[in-house]
Protein backbone atom coordinates (compact mmCIF):
# COMPACT_ATOMS: atom_id res chain seq x y z
CA UNK A 1 0.00 0.00 0.00
CA UNK A 2 1.38 3.87 -0.83
CA UNK A 3 0.64 6.07 1.34
CA UNK A 4 1.63 9.72 2.60
CA UNK A 5 2.58 10.80 6.02
CA UNK A 6 4.55 13.05 7.34
CA UNK A 7 6.68 10.80 9.89
CA UNK A 8 6.56 6.47 10.12
CA UNK A 9 4.17 6.55 13.42
CA UNK A 10 1.49 8.41 10.86
CA UNK A 11 2.16 5.65 8.10
CA UNK A 12 1.71 3.00 10.17
CA UNK A 13 -1.41 3.97 11.99
CA UNK A 14 -2.84 5.21 7.82
CA UNK A 15 -1.82 1.93 6.78
CA UNK A 16 -3.97 0.25 9.47
CA UNK A 17 -6.88 2.61 8.91
CA UNK A 18 -6.98 1.78 5.21
CA UNK A 19 -6.47 -2.31 6.15
CA UNK A 20 -9.44 -2.13 8.29
CA UNK A 21 -11.55 -0.48 5.22
CA UNK A 22 -10.19 -3.73 2.79
CA UNK A 23 -10.12 -6.50 5.26
CA UNK A 24 -11.36 -7.65 8.54
CA UNK A 25 -8.32 -7.15 10.70
CA UNK A 26 -7.00 -4.61 13.30
CA UNK A 27 -3.76 -3.43 14.64
CA UNK A 28 -4.36 -5.67 17.42
CA UNK A 29 -4.63 -8.92 15.53
CA UNK A 30 -2.20 -8.02 12.33
CA UNK A 31 1.50 -7.74 12.06
CA UNK A 32 3.54 -4.64 9.82
CA UNK A 33 5.79 -6.95 8.02
CA UNK A 34 7.46 -3.74 6.01
CA UNK A 35 7.54 -0.06 5.94
CA UNK A 36 9.80 1.34 3.26
CA UNK A 37 10.42 4.99 2.11
CA UNK A 38 9.42 5.45 -1.32
CA UNK A 39 12.07 7.55 -3.23
CA UNK A 40 11.85 9.49 -6.25
CA UNK A 41 13.36 7.74 -8.91
CA UNK A 42 13.90 11.16 -11.80
CA UNK A 43 13.86 14.17 -9.05
CA UNK A 44 15.20 16.36 -11.84
CA UNK A 45 12.91 15.67 -14.80
CA UNK A 46 9.55 17.59 -14.41
CA UNK A 47 6.07 14.87 -14.33
CA UNK A 48 2.39 15.63 -14.79
CA UNK A 49 0.81 13.69 -11.97
CA UNK A 50 -3.35 13.14 -11.61
CA UNK A 51 -3.89 12.36 -8.09
CA UNK A 52 -7.36 10.90 -7.75
CA UNK A 53 -9.02 11.55 -3.99
CA UNK A 54 -12.01 10.84 -2.03
CA UNK A 55 -12.71 13.70 0.05
CA UNK A 56 -15.19 14.69 2.91
CA UNK A 57 -16.67 17.91 2.18
CA UNK A 58 -19.30 19.17 5.18
CA UNK A 59 -22.04 17.90 3.54
CA UNK A 60 -21.01 14.42 2.53
CA UNK A 61 -17.83 12.51 0.31
CA UNK A 62 -16.87 13.57 -3.23
CA UNK A 63 -14.42 12.38 -5.69
CA UNK A 64 -11.83 14.66 -7.40
CA UNK A 65 -9.82 14.72 -9.65
CA UNK A 66 -6.51 16.50 -9.92
CA UNK A 67 -3.18 17.35 -12.00
CA UNK A 68 -0.34 18.43 -10.72
CA UNK A 69 3.31 19.58 -12.54
CA UNK A 70 5.90 18.53 -10.04
CA UNK A 71 9.41 16.81 -9.96
CA UNK A 72 8.28 14.20 -7.23
CA UNK A 73 5.50 12.55 -6.47
CA UNK A 74 5.55 14.04 -2.76
CA UNK A 75 5.68 17.29 -4.26
CA UNK A 76 2.55 16.59 -6.39
CA UNK A 77 0.68 15.00 -2.95
CA UNK A 78 2.29 18.45 -1.53
CA UNK A 79 0.57 20.61 -3.18
CA UNK A 80 -3.00 18.45 -3.22
CA UNK A 81 -3.12 18.67 0.01
CA UNK A 82 -2.56 22.07 0.32
CA UNK A 83 -4.56 22.68 -2.59
CA UNK A 84 -7.77 21.20 -1.11
CA UNK A 85 -7.20 22.86 2.25
CA UNK A 86 -7.40 26.38 0.45
CA UNK A 87 -9.96 25.51 -2.02
CA UNK A 88 -12.28 23.10 0.02
CA UNK A 89 -11.74 23.95 3.48
CA UNK A 90 -10.69 19.59 3.28
CA UNK A 91 -7.85 19.25 6.07
CA UNK A 92 -5.91 15.90 6.04
CA UNK A 93 -7.41 13.41 8.01
CA UNK A 94 -10.83 14.06 5.70
CA UNK A 95 -8.77 13.12 2.50
CA UNK A 96 -8.19 9.69 0.91
CA UNK A 97 -5.83 9.24 -2.12
CA UNK A 98 -7.39 6.80 -4.34
CA UNK A 99 -4.75 6.71 -7.14
CA UNK A 100 -1.85 8.63 -8.12
CA UNK A 101 -0.36 8.67 -11.61
CA UNK A 102 2.36 10.24 -13.68
CA UNK A 103 0.20 11.57 -16.99
CA UNK A 104 1.64 11.56 -20.24
CA UNK A 105 0.94 14.56 -21.81
CA UNK A 106 -1.64 13.95 -24.26
CA UNK A 107 -3.43 12.50 -21.87
CA UNK A 108 -3.50 15.56 -19.39
CA UNK A 109 -7.01 17.36 -18.64
CA UNK A 110 -6.76 20.03 -16.73
CA UNK A 111 -5.75 23.25 -18.60
CA UNK A 112 -3.29 24.81 -16.35
CA UNK A 113 -1.25 21.84 -16.88
CA UNK A 114 -1.71 21.85 -20.56
CA UNK A 115 -0.95 25.39 -20.60
CA UNK A 116 2.98 24.69 -20.08
CA UNK A 117 3.28 21.95 -21.95
CA UNK A 118 5.01 24.35 -24.97
CA UNK A 119 8.90 23.54 -25.90
CA UNK A 120 8.79 27.29 -26.24
CA UNK A 121 7.34 28.64 -23.42
CA UNK A 122 8.61 32.16 -22.93
CA UNK A 123 6.69 35.01 -20.49
CA UNK A 124 7.88 37.53 -18.48
CA UNK A 125 7.60 37.98 -15.16
CA UNK A 126 5.45 41.32 -14.63
CA UNK A 127 5.66 42.62 -11.17
CA UNK A 128 8.79 42.20 -8.80
CA UNK A 129 9.29 42.73 -5.21
CA UNK A 130 12.65 43.54 -4.17
CA UNK A 131 13.45 41.78 -1.11
CA UNK A 132 16.40 41.85 0.73
CA UNK A 133 18.79 38.42 0.02
CA UNK A 134 18.12 37.29 3.96
CA UNK A 135 15.75 37.68 6.64
CA UNK A 136 18.70 39.15 8.97
CA UNK A 137 18.70 42.22 6.68
CA UNK A 138 15.18 43.24 6.72
CA UNK A 139 14.21 46.42 7.59
CA UNK A 140 11.04 48.03 9.13
CA UNK A 141 11.46 51.28 7.25
CA UNK A 142 13.07 52.44 4.01
CA UNK A 143 14.30 55.45 2.52
CA UNK A 144 11.73 55.42 -0.94
CA UNK A 145 8.56 53.61 -2.47
CA UNK A 146 8.69 50.76 -3.81
CA UNK A 147 9.37 49.97 -7.74
CA UNK A 148 7.82 46.65 -8.74
CA UNK A 149 8.05 47.01 -12.35
CA UNK A 150 10.52 44.05 -13.22
CA UNK B 1 5.49 49.18 -20.77
CA UNK B 2 7.56 46.83 -22.73
CA UNK B 3 8.97 43.53 -21.31
CA UNK B 4 12.55 42.56 -22.37
CA UNK B 5 13.25 39.89 -20.10
CA UNK B 6 10.93 36.69 -20.56
CA UNK B 7 11.21 33.16 -18.64
CA UNK B 8 12.35 31.16 -21.47
CA UNK B 9 14.72 28.09 -22.06
CA UNK B 10 17.92 29.58 -22.20
CA UNK B 11 17.56 32.68 -20.20
CA UNK B 12 20.48 33.06 -17.76
CA UNK B 13 19.53 34.52 -13.91
CA UNK B 14 20.87 35.54 -10.86
CA UNK B 15 19.31 34.26 -7.61
CA UNK B 16 18.71 36.75 -5.46
CA UNK B 17 17.74 35.30 -1.97
CA UNK B 18 18.47 32.01 -0.41
CA UNK B 19 21.45 30.00 0.31
CA UNK B 20 22.80 29.98 -3.17
CA UNK B 21 22.36 34.08 -3.17
CA UNK B 22 24.36 35.64 -5.95
CA UNK B 23 24.99 32.26 -8.17
CA UNK B 24 24.50 32.54 -12.09
CA UNK B 25 21.80 29.98 -13.22
CA UNK B 26 20.33 28.79 -16.59
CA UNK B 27 16.63 28.08 -16.96
CA UNK B 28 16.13 24.59 -18.76
CA UNK B 29 12.68 24.38 -17.93
CA UNK B 30 9.41 25.48 -16.38
CA UNK B 31 7.56 23.55 -13.83
CA UNK B 32 4.44 25.78 -13.09
CA UNK B 33 3.32 29.30 -12.27
CA UNK B 34 6.27 30.04 -9.68
CA UNK B 35 8.54 27.39 -10.11
CA UNK B 36 11.36 26.91 -12.43
CA UNK B 37 13.90 23.58 -13.51
CA UNK B 38 17.73 25.36 -13.13
CA UNK B 39 20.48 24.67 -13.99
CA UNK B 40 24.32 25.33 -13.96
CA UNK B 41 27.54 23.59 -14.85
CA UNK B 42 28.83 23.49 -11.08
CA UNK B 43 25.29 22.77 -9.30
CA UNK B 44 22.95 19.63 -9.73
CA UNK B 45 18.99 20.40 -11.66
CA UNK B 46 17.03 21.67 -9.12
CA UNK B 47 13.57 23.68 -9.09
CA UNK B 48 13.78 27.44 -7.56
CA UNK B 49 10.80 30.13 -6.98
CA UNK B 50 10.69 32.54 -9.41
CA UNK B 51 10.55 35.02 -6.66
CA UNK B 52 14.22 33.84 -5.77
CA UNK B 53 15.70 34.74 -9.30
CA UNK B 54 16.30 38.10 -11.15
CA UNK B 55 16.53 37.49 -14.92
CA UNK B 56 19.51 38.67 -16.68
CA UNK B 57 19.85 40.14 -20.47
CA UNK B 58 21.67 37.15 -20.99
CA UNK B 59 20.47 34.45 -22.82
CA UNK B 60 21.64 31.05 -24.26
CA UNK B 61 20.34 30.42 -27.77
CA UNK B 62 18.59 27.00 -28.97
CA UNK B 63 18.99 25.25 -25.46
CA UNK B 64 15.91 22.18 -25.92
CA UNK B 65 13.98 21.50 -22.76
CA UNK B 66 15.89 20.20 -19.96
CA UNK B 67 19.23 19.36 -21.69
CA UNK B 68 22.08 17.14 -20.43
CA UNK B 69 24.94 17.67 -18.35
CA UNK B 70 27.16 17.90 -21.42
CA UNK B 71 24.78 19.50 -23.60
CA UNK B 72 24.37 22.49 -20.78
CA UNK B 73 28.03 22.83 -20.34
CA UNK B 74 28.94 23.09 -24.08
CA UNK B 75 26.44 25.93 -24.63
CA UNK B 76 27.04 27.69 -21.54
CA UNK B 77 30.81 27.98 -22.40
CA UNK B 78 29.61 28.49 -25.99
CA UNK B 79 27.30 31.48 -25.47
CA UNK B 80 30.19 32.75 -23.24
CA UNK B 81 27.72 33.60 -20.20
CA UNK B 82 30.88 33.99 -17.76
CA UNK B 83 32.42 36.69 -19.91
CA UNK B 84 29.33 38.35 -20.76
CA UNK B 85 28.12 38.94 -17.27
CA UNK B 86 31.70 40.09 -16.11
CA UNK B 87 31.30 42.55 -18.84
CA UNK B 88 27.92 43.79 -18.04
CA UNK B 89 27.26 46.84 -15.92
CA UNK B 90 25.32 44.87 -13.45
CA UNK B 91 28.19 41.90 -13.19
CA UNK B 92 30.98 44.66 -12.36
CA UNK B 93 28.53 46.40 -10.04
CA UNK B 94 28.20 42.66 -7.85
CA UNK B 95 32.12 42.17 -8.43
CA UNK B 96 32.94 45.84 -7.08
CA UNK B 97 30.58 45.03 -4.42
CA UNK B 98 32.72 41.74 -3.81
CA UNK B 99 36.02 42.80 -3.68
CA UNK B 100 35.05 45.77 -1.15
CA UNK B 101 32.95 44.20 1.16
CA UNK B 102 36.76 40.86 0.88
CA UNK B 103 39.29 43.81 1.48
CA UNK B 104 41.43 43.24 4.75
CA UNK B 105 42.70 46.11 6.70
CA UNK B 106 45.58 46.67 4.64
CA UNK B 107 43.99 46.93 1.53
CA UNK B 108 41.40 49.58 3.08
CA UNK B 109 44.37 51.36 3.57
CA UNK B 110 46.04 50.89 0.12
CA UNK B 111 42.12 52.62 -1.30
CA UNK B 112 42.37 55.19 1.34
CA UNK B 113 45.96 56.20 -0.28
CA UNK B 114 44.95 55.94 -4.00
CA UNK B 115 41.35 58.46 -3.12
CA UNK B 116 43.84 60.82 -1.17
CA UNK B 117 46.30 60.51 -4.00
CA UNK B 118 43.14 61.03 -6.98
CA UNK B 119 41.96 63.47 -5.26
CA UNK B 120 44.73 65.76 -4.69
CA UNK B 121 45.04 65.51 -8.40
CA UNK B 122 42.15 66.84 -8.67
CA UNK B 123 42.03 69.58 -6.74
CA UNK B 124 45.50 70.86 -7.83
CA UNK B 125 44.40 71.09 -11.20
CA UNK B 126 40.70 72.60 -9.57
CA UNK B 127 42.80 75.10 -7.98
CA UNK B 128 44.90 75.70 -11.07
CA UNK B 129 41.98 76.67 -13.47
CA UNK B 130 40.25 78.69 -10.18
CA UNK B 131 43.37 81.30 -10.42
CA UNK B 132 43.22 81.06 -13.95
CA UNK B 133 39.99 82.18 -13.51
CA UNK B 134 40.71 85.37 -11.27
Amino acid sequence: MKLWATNEVRAKSKFWYFLRKLQKVKKAHGQLLAINEIFEKYPTTIKNYGIWVRYQSRTGYHNMYKEYRDLTLNGAVEQMYDEMASRHRVRFPCIQIIKTATIPVSLCKRVNTKQFHNSKIKFPLTTRKIRPPSRSLKTTYKASRPNTFV
Amino acid sequence: MVFRRFVEIGRVALINYGPQHGKLVVIVDVIDQNRALIDSPDMTRTQINFKRLSLTDITIPDLSRTPSKKVLKEAYASAEVDQKWASSAWGKKLAVRAKRASLNDFDRFKVMVARVKRSSIVRRELGKLRREKA
